[in-house]
């Protein structure tokens, strides 16, 4: 079998197999949606559960057999080793580059594009904003009427009903971040085009200006030993703890861990005598069928 | 015949489990040691549920012989008025002290779950912009679900809502004991609901890695507020570092740097590291480099010399300075 035939025969199985397994989650879904609603009380008896699940096993097995062959052919027909891939993030890349130029010579494209993102970015937390504070007024309104009537919704204050009606807002938040954090890949990723060109003219311009002739390597002597010298200075400009050495002795981090942990075991006494430790093993040797989805 | 025998043992060299693995699994037998409960379908109702262990398992388990910390932050919080939720208080930031998100990647049996659905050979979606703007989504679970449903309502909001855990070792490990028949008179909408979020998660953990971790646990985003200050983890020596950012490509969590609050300190970045620059916190004395998810027969040493490439800061120079060498040849052509 060529490498390319085995690589074909994996993706196809692959692909199948991804299509198995949504199928089978689906009816798994649908029947257990099914068993409630084919009856107004007691709906879960054993002969309705089998039957439900007994009419989608040919399915379910059928899916744990092709889990087993997925085994069997990448035993047979193992991965090659793959190189690991590198991920650098864009924003640290333009950072470096943009260092490379005094603050009046960054293009003013690009700092049009880094305003832009920054207005991206403070809508995105505005909407973000906007959806907790709705949503907290919403969790916290004593006199909150839920809108759907039935037990499921008005059971516990309300509950699930007030979960329902936060759930697009912070969805909505979510999204807005999505999308700015799309935006602003693309945005970096053009302004890094713009401020690399900016970089190449500066070396152009000093290579000229000091004479030297700018071949492949020469140029790449001139590039690199600003670069080494700005890196540095990046280093030591960049060490936001050298603005406050105590952060930096040990002695910080120990001590802090020190106080932390002996707030914890302060804790765990109190918790102890106040009756808090009794509380968590009477709560555990009941079943609460409340929180796992008995009802 | 000897080669047959000899390729068997090469299979299972070669699928030796890591050790990584094998804690997971004593631990996951060790939070529901109770085996007698999964025969007579009854919990444990011993002295050590008094304590919570660190990772994320249904104390309604009919074989859980602790406590889980998330269900007893709930209640503890639901009581508030009543009692100062010191203990429970307590019991997190300590093991977040000691372990932080170490727990994640080594003594929670939900994420053991999740890792091993993961192995099933399907199509992976990969970490993104996406999915790390909705890893967030988990500190909003643990605000809404955790922290102000059972202050205002008084009802364990993530245990009865979202917990997978919950409805797959305790609903299930109870209801599939015939002595429990008469639980199922009492299941209704709850149950419909939490079942179709535990075959949703279970899906889902097959297409991504660990689901319900990055992007659900609320237990997960309170131990990372730990992970700085954390005993147990990994660290990063930045002063080896040199940026190559292999370390993150290769994670499969949504991480920004080595041991932030995404890491579950699984160790798979060690071995990748060309400059040794990522290591064990108190590697020096407790712990040997670790082997990960390695399969046995890899060896590091080729692979090292396999994953050595030019610093990056060397590739940006050539392309720079191949740009600027094609702006003298274009004002070369114009003189």
């Amino acid at each position: 079998m060529t490498d390319h035939a085995k690589r074909l025969t994996k993706r196809i199985y692959a692909i199948c197999l991804a299509l198995l397994t949504l199928l089978t989650g689906i009816l798994f879904i649908v029947q257990v949606f099914s068993i409630y609603r084919s009856a107004e009380s007691q709906p879960y008896t054993v002969e309705r559960i089998s039957a439900h699940f007994w009419a989608i096993a040919p399915v379910f097995f059928a899916w744990l057999l092709a889990v087993v062959a997925g085994g069997v052919i990448w035993t047979a027909i193992p991965d090659a080793p793959e190189r690991p891939k590198a991920y650098i993030e864009l924003k640290t890349t333009l950072e470096k580059f943009e260092k490379r130029l005094p603050l009046g010579e960054i293009p003013p494209q690009a700092k049009r594009l880094r305003a832009i993102r920054t207005v991206v970015w403070c809508v995105s937390l505005a909407c973000c904003l906007v959806s907790a504070i709705v949503s907290f007024t919403v969790l916290t309104d004593k006199s909150y009427a839920p809108r759907f009537q039935t037990e499921f919704f008005t059971a516990h204050g309300g509950a699930a009903d007030r979960l329902v009606r936060i759930l697009p807002w912070i969805l909505a938040g979510f999204f807005a971040l999505v999308f700015a954090s799309i935006f602003a890949f693309h945005s970096e990723k053009k302004q890094i085009g713009i401020v690399k060109t900016a970089v190449a003219e500066r070396v152009k311009k000093t290579a000229k200006e000091t004479g030297e002739v700018a071949t492949l390597s020469e140029t790449q002597t001139a590039l690199s030993a600003s670069v080494k010298a700005e890196t540095q200075g990046e280093k030591k400009s960049e060490s936001l703890l050298e603005k406050y050495p105590f952060l930096q002795s040990k002695w910080w981090g120990i001590g802090l861990r020190i106080a932390i942990g002996a707030l914890g075991v302060a804790l765990v006494v109190v918790g102890i005598f106040n009756g808090g430790m009794e509380d968590v093993l009477l709560k555990a040797v009941k079943i609460c069928t409340q929180c796992i989805g008995l009802g | 015949m000897k080669k047959f025998f000899g390729k068997i043992k090469k299979w299972f060299v070669d699928h030796k489990p890591t050790k990584r693995r094998l804690i997971q699994v004593y631990t996951a037998l060790l939070y529901n040691a109770n085996i007698k409960g999964f025969f007579n379908g009854e919990i444990y109702k011993g002295a050590s549920k008094n304590a919570c262990v660190p990772g994320l398992n249904c104390y309604s388990c009919p074989g859980a012989v602790g406590s889980c910390p998330l269900g007893a932050l709930q209640n503890a919080l639901s009581a508030s008025k009543t009692r100062a939720p010191a203990y429970i208080f307590g019991i997190i930031i300590l093991f977040g002290l000691l372990l932080g998100r170490t727990i994640c990647g080594f003594l929670c049996p939900v994420g053991l779950g999740q890792e091993l659905l993961y192995k099933i050979k399907t199509p992976k979606a990969k970490k993104s912009k996406v999915t790390r703007v909705f890893s967030y989504l988990k500190y909003v679970v643990l605000i809404v679900f955790v922290v102000i449903i059972p202050l205002t309502l008084t009802i364990p909001g993530f245990c009865e809502y979202i917990c997978p855990a919950g409805t797959f070792e305790g609903g299930l490990g109870l209801l599939s004991n015939s002595a429990n028949e008469d639980l199922l008179s009492i299941l209704g909408p709850l149950f419909t609901w939490k079942f179709a979020v535990l075959v949703a998660v279970i899906v889902l953990s097959i297409f991504f890695f660990r689901f319900f971790c990055r992007f659900l646990c609320p237990l997960g985003a309170l131990y990372g507020f730990f992970s700085k200050i954390a005993l147990l983890g990994i660290k990063l020596d930045k002063n080896k570092c040199t940026d190559c950012g292999l370390c993150i490509g290769v994670c499969k969590m949504d991480v920004k740097k080595v041991g932030d609050h995404e890491c579950i300190s699984c160790g798979e970045c060690i071995s990748v590291c060309p400059a040794k620059a990522i290591s064990w916190k108190g590697s020096s004395l407790l712990v040997r480099p670790n082997d990960a998810d390695m399969p046995a027969t890899t060896e590091i040493k080729p692979l090292a010399g396999m994953l050595k490439r030019k610093e990056p800061i060397e590739e940006e120079e050539t392309a720079l300075a191949q740009s600027v060498n094609e702006m003298n040849g274009e004002d070369a052509s114009n003189e």
